[in-house]
């Protein structure tokens, strides 16, 4: 992606994200275009495979997120940064 | 972790809006944070939001609406039945700025909620609407974002506070390699306080890490190893009014994004976050530059304090110089943003240590 197209996607998203509601809405379809799962609930305890994932609250506020593949190592709960030398 | 909020200050519907005066069907509305309201005048204005109702069956169902064309206006005052507007305009919100829509017949109205349900069947021909029951709706300008300047190098529009930064953590998080575990977060209600279902002050971030962490350990362990960078637009230096900037930090637009720093914690950089941020612009060859309010003003804030004191976890303020925040129609510089997503999506693949003497 260039710095033009870029800026074109942010004016056309600008156009659609009329209030937050749109702006979860229009994020939402973007991320299950790129293979984000849809999460209907938070509540359930079942752990999350690797992979992408994403959930919405009150239709206005959006949490997308990547579990990678080294997340549930052995002790390796590193978050972002897979340093276990931090963690000993 | 990026953060962002995805709403900005606007105009919404009262839930008895309807009013008729002179001859004019208006909407009462409400002033949703902290709007700048002199632009809102003159524009052409159209009307979007959440609409809850009773379908057929009798049960509750919520749906998005817009209505997308222009269908209201706030008309100016002519300058001739206020001659000292230049001079001091004060706008009462009550009585002042509400939005027109049409013209009625003496002693008629309109019901607003019809409208509303006329609006449904328009967007999904498919829906069962019995009655409208409520709404959250916002008055947006319908003017399109665009670029300008004699060399293109601004984006004109409304909302860059904050969908410029909800935008740029996005597309940072779907160029990620995916080799690190990482988070996007956009709330809702920052321009308001943040404390609702959905802002950041309430428990949707942690409840989402506590379900990837599993257990306790891992939690504590989780926020001890991470970090966020919470992107919000910042004040660039304007020139018609240098002097609201102190001297050394006044943050012009198209010179990369602003780390925001303030001693009272209203922003929730620390010297550690922003030397980690440092490096990784350097990486990418992102130009960076700071702000601090003037010490005889007060300063805004964003959802980063509220975040780091809620999770717990260290914390950096960041943004896209612009101007005009809180306006109809903001400005920012072309480049920015395109900076901003080099450094997050640097950061999103950052597999180093977040922290000092981490070895």
């Amino acid at each position: 992606m260039s710095q033009v197209e870029f800026n074109q996607q942010l004016c056309d998203f600008l156009a659609v994200a009329t209030t937050p509601f749109h702006a979860v809405s229009a994020m939402s379809s973007i991320l299950e275009a790129a293979g984000f799962e849809s999460l209907s609930s938070n509540a359930s305890a079942e752990p999350l495979a690797p992979g992408k994932y994403f959930l919405t609250r009150n239709d206005s506020s959006l949490v997308a997120f990547i579990v990678a593949p080294m997340f549930r190592l052995p002790r390796a709960c590193a978050w972002l940064a897979p340093t276990p030398t931090v963690l000993a | 972790m990026v953060g962002a909020h995805t709403d900005s200050p606007c105009l919404m519907v009262k839930p008895a809006p309807e009013k008729t005066r002179q001859g004019y069907f208006q909407l009462g509305v409400e002033v949703y944070g902290g709007v700048l309201l002199n632009p809102w005048f003159d524009r052409d204005l159209s009307l979007a939001g959440r609409v809850s109702y009773s379908a057929a069956n009798g049960s509750l169902k919520t749906t998005l609406i817009d209505f997308r064309d222009p269908i209201a206006v706030i008309p100016s005052l002519a300058i001739h039945l206020d001659r000292e507007v230049n001079k001091k305009r004060s706008i009462n919100p009550q009585t002042d700025i509400l939005p027109v829509l049409c013209q009625v017949e003496a002693g008629e109205s309109q019901d607003f909620r019809e409208l509303l349900k006329q609006r449904i069947a328009v967007e999904y021909p498919e829906s069962d609407v019995e009655r409208v029951l409520d709404y959250e709706l916002c008055f947006y300008d319908t003017q399109r974002a665009t670029l300008v300047g004699l060399q293109q190098q601004f984006i004109a529009s409304a909302r860059l506070d904050n969908l410029l930064s909800c935008y740029t953590a996005l597309q940072a998080l779907l160029s990620a390699d995916g080799s690190c575990s990482t988070l996007m977060i956009c709330n809702d209600h920052e321009e308001v306080g943040s404390a609702s279902l959905a802002g950041a002050q309430g428990p949707l971030l942690e409840t989402v890490l506590r379900r990837l962490a599993g257990d306790q350990p891992t939690y504590a362990a989780l926020v001890e190893n991470s970090m966020m960078i919470s992107a919000d637009n910042a004040h660039g230096i304007h020139p018609n009014f240098a002097d609201r900037h102190d001297d050394n930090h006044g943050p012009k637009l198209n010179a990369g994004p602003v780390i925001k720093i303030n001693a009272n914690q209203r922003y929730a950089t620390n010297s550690e976050s922003a030397g980690l941020v440092r490096l990784l612009a350097e990486q990418v060859d992102v130009p960076l530059q700071s702000f601090v309010v003037r010490t005889d003003m007060a300063c805004g804030s964003t959802i980063g304090p509220i975040t780091a004191t809620e999770i717990g976890v260290r914390t950096l303020d960041i943004g896209a110089p612009t101007f005009a925040m809180h306006s109809i129609r903001e400005l920012a510089g072309a480049r920015d943003g395109w900076l901003l997503r080099q450094l997050l999506q640097q950061f999103f693949n950052h597999r180093g240590p977040l922290t000092a003497n981490a070895g």
